[in-house]
C-alpha cells in the first residue's frame, strides 16, 4: 500500500499571457520507508511537484490531478482539501525542508524558541516535557551539545548546523514523510555527508519516507532506492536508482550520468549534444530540441511511457539498450 | 624563477562589529588572519574548507572589497594599496550568485558592453560583446535577452563574459558551481580549462565540490577557521593530506565510488 498516491499532477500558471505548464501529469506512489530522490536541471519543476504535494504553490499557480494520503493519521485525498486539513497535514504528516535554509528560519528568534513553537503547535506538552522533547529532538539531528543550539541565533551558526536546525522543525511533528530540496549545494563534503547519514539514520531508525531533490548523483547513489528524472516538467524516467544510473534509457539521463562519471574519472566530457535552449517544443517529444539521438517522429509525436524490467518507466521513442 | 603573478604575505582582514551597547568603540573581529600564499601566472588554485571558513572574504580582499587590517597583497610586484586597488580592473571577481550579480533592466549585449573599454565606437562595441559571447560559447541571439530569460549556466557564462571584457589578469570564482546542475558544472569547467589554455588566465577557485576541484586545479589551498591550513600541488594534496581536515574532506567526498 502507499503512503503517497500522485496521479496525474500537474501544476499550471496562469497569466494574462496564457498559460504555462511547469510540472506535467506526473504520478507516483510512494510506500511507507521510501527513500526517493527527484533529479533533473534547473527550473525542470522539481521544487514545484514538491511544493504541490504539501499545497503551497505561488500565487496563481494550480494544481489538477490527484494526491492521496494513507496514514495512519489521515487518509484522503488532498488536492483539493480544506485549509483546516493542510494545517494538519503540514508538519505531522509531511515535513518539508526548504532549498533557502537561512530565509526558513527566523533570524530574531533563537533555534531553541523557535523549535519549541513547532514542538507546541503539533503536540500538547507541560513545559518540562517540552524542554525534554527540545533537547531530545536536537540529539537526534546530530548535536552534541542541544543546549548551546538552543541558545544561539540562526545566523550564530555554520550552514551545516542551520540546515540540521532546519531539519530538526520538519521532524518536530513526527511526520511519515519528509521532503527535503536541495539540501547539500552549499555544504561542504564533510557536511554533506553528515546530512546523508543522518538521514540515512532516520529512516531506519523512524521508518520515515524521505523525498530528497538534488544535484548531485552521489547522494543518489548513496541514498535513494528510487530515483525521479525530471526534464522540463516531465518525469522522463523513473525506476530504482541503482539499476538507473548504472544503465539509463533516456538520452537526458544518459548525458547526466556521463557527465558524472567523466568528473568521477577526472577525465573532460564532451556530449555529442546540442546547448541548452530556453524553447521547448509545444507538441512532440520535450528534450526533442537538445537530443542526439532525434529523429522526424520526436518532433511530431510526443513519446508514450514504456515500461521496462525491474519496474523501470520511460518516456523515449528511441532509447538506449 | 618565475615571478608570481600574486602574492600574498600574512594577509589579515575582517568586518568591524560593535559589542554590547550602541556607540561604544567598534570592535574587529577578523574573518581569516595570517594568509600567505602566492599564484604563478597561468595557474589555477582552488581553496577549499568548511562553510564560514573564510574563503569568500579571502576573495573580497584580493579583489579589493574588504580592506585588509594588516599584510600585504603583491600583484606583479607592486603592492597594491587602496588606490591602486579597483581602478585596474586586472583582478575580477565573479560572485557567488550569479542572478542577483546581473542588472535585471539590462539585456544581456549592454552588460556585456558596460564592461568592455570606454572609447569604443557603437559597432566596434558591438564587435567586442560578439567575441565575448562566442568566448564563453554563448550564441549571438542572447544579445537582446533579459537576466530573467537565462537559465542558471547561462547566467553564470554572461557574467564569466563580462569579466573577461575587463581584461582581467586573474579570475576570481566565488563558488561558480554550486548553484548549477551537474551538466552545467561539468560544461562550466570544460568552458574554464578552455579558457584557461586560449587566454593564459590566471584562476582563482572558490568551491566545495572536490571533483570539479580536482579536475580543474593546479593547487588546492584549505582554509579553515580564517587560516589556510594547507596549500599544496592538487596531486599531492589527494594523495597525501596532512592535515585531519583535509583528510576527513577527502574521505567525506568519496572521490571513488
Amino acid at each position: 500500500m502507499a503512503l503517497l498516491e500522485i496521479k496525474n499532477l500537474t501544476v499550471l500558471r496562469e497569466s494574462e499571457t496564457g498559460q504555462k505548464t511547469l510540472v506535467s501529469a506526473i504520478s507516483l506512489h510512494l510506500p511507507p520507508g521510501a527513500k526517493l530522490a527527484i533529479c533533473g536541471e534547473s527550473g525542470s519543476g522539481k521544487t514545484m511537484l514538491c511544493r504541490a504535494l504539501v499545497r503551497l504553490l505561488p500565487r496563481g499557480f494550480r494544481l489538477t490531478g490527484e494526491i492521496r494520503l494513507e496514514s495512519g493519521r489521515f487518509s484522503g485525498k488532498i488536492d483539493h482539501a480544506d485549509q483546516q486539513v493542510l494545517e494538519f497535514i503540514r508538519g505531522r504528516i509531511i515535513g518539508f525542508v526548504f532549498q533557502d535554509i537561512p530565509a526558513s528560519l527566523n533570524p530574531v528568534l533563537k533555534c531553541g524558541r523557535q523549535l519549541s513553537d513547532v514542538i507546541a503547535t503539533t503536540q500538547t506538552l507541560s513545559r518540562t516535557e517540552l524542554a525534554t522533547a527540545l533537547e531530545d529532538l536536537l540529539v537526534s539531528v546530530g548535536f552534541e551539545n542541544p543546549r548551546r543550539i538552543m541558545d544561539a541565533f540562526p545566523f550564530e551558526l555554520s550552514g551545516g548546523m542551520q540546515q540540521r536546525v532546519a531539519l530538526a522543525m520538519a521532524l518536530a511533528g513526527k511526520p511519515e514523510i519528509l521532503i527535503v530540496d536541495e539540501p547539500s549545494t552549499a555544504l561542504d563534503a564533510i557536511a554533506r555527508r553528515d546530512l546523508i547519514d543522518l538521514l540515512n539514520r532516520r529512516c531506519q531508525e523512524t521508518g520515515l519516507s524521505v523525498i530528497i531533490v538534488t544535484h548531485d548523483l552521489l547522494n543518489v547513489h548513496k541514498f535513494a532506492d528510487h530515483l525521479l528524472v525530471m526534464y522540463a516538467g516531465e518525469a522522463i524516467e523513473s525506476g530504482p536508482a541503482a539499476n538507473l544510473i548504472e544503465a539509463p534509457h533516456h538520452p537526458y539521463t544518459q548525458l547526466l550520468t556521463a557527465a558524472w562519471r567523466a568528473l568521477l574519472n577526472n577525465q573532460p566530457f564532451s556530449p555529442n549534444a546540442p546547448e541548452f535552449t530556453q524553447n521547448v517544443p509545444g507538441r512532440g517529444c520535450r528534450f526533442v530540441t537538445r537530443c542526439p539521438n532525434r529523429r522526424k517522429v520526436c518532433l511530431e509525436e510526443s513519446p508514450p511511457m514504456t515500461v521496462s524490467a525491474g519496474g523501470r518507466c520511460f518516456h523515449c521513442h528511441f532509447p538506449s539498450k | 624563477m618565475v615571478e608570481s603573478l600574486l602574492s600574498v604575505e600574512n594577509l589579515t582582514a575582517g568586518y568591524p562589529c560593535t559589542p554590547g551597547l550602541i556607540g561604544k568603540r567598534q570592535n574587529y573581529r577578523p574573518v581569516i588572519s595570517g594568509i600567505s600564499f602566492a599564484i604563478n601566472p597561468g595557474e589555477t588554485v582552488a581553496f577549499v574548507g568548511p562553510s564560514g571558513g573564510g574563503k569568500t572574504s579571502l576573495a573580497m580582499a584580493l579583489a579589493g572589497f574588504l580592506k585588509p587590517e594588516s599584510g600585504i597583497i603583491r600583484f606583479r610586484g607592486e603592492k597594491l594599496d587602496d588606490q591602486a586597488r579597483g581602478a585596474p580592473r586586472k583582478i575580477q571577481l565573479i560572485f557567488q550568485d550569479a542572478g542577483g550579480a546581473l542588472n535585471p533592466h539590462l539585456n544581456i549585449g549592454a552588460a556585456i558592453a558596460e564592461a568592455c573599454a570606454k572609447n569604443l565606437s557603437k559597432r566596434e562595441c558591438l564587435d567586442q560583446v560578439m567575441h565575448f559571447l562566442q568566448m564563453v560559447e554563448l550564441s549571438a541571439e542572447l544579445i537582446e535577452r533579459y537576466p530573467a530569460q537565462l537559465s542558471g549556466g547561462q547566467k553564470q557564462r554572461v557574467c564569466i563574459a563580462r569579466a573577461l571584457a575587463a581584461k582581467p589578469e586573474l579570475l576570481i570564482l566565488d563558488e561558480p558551481f554550486s548553484a548549477q546542475d551537474l551538466l552545467i558544472q561539468v560544461q562550466l569547467t570544460d568552458l574554464l580549462r578552455h579558457l584557461k589554455s586560449t587566454q593564459k588566465l590566471t584562476l582563482i577557485l572558490i568551491a566545495h565540490d572536490l571533483l570539479t576541484v580536482r579536475s580543474l586545479a593546479d593547487r588546492v589551498g584549505i582554509i579553515a577557521r580564517g587560516h589556510l591550513i594547507e596549500y599544496e600541488p592538487t596531486a599531492v594534496l589527494f594523495s597525501q593530506p596532512r592535515t585531519a581536515l583535509t583528510r576527513a574532506l577527502l574521505e567525506a567526498a568519496e572521490l571513488d565510488v
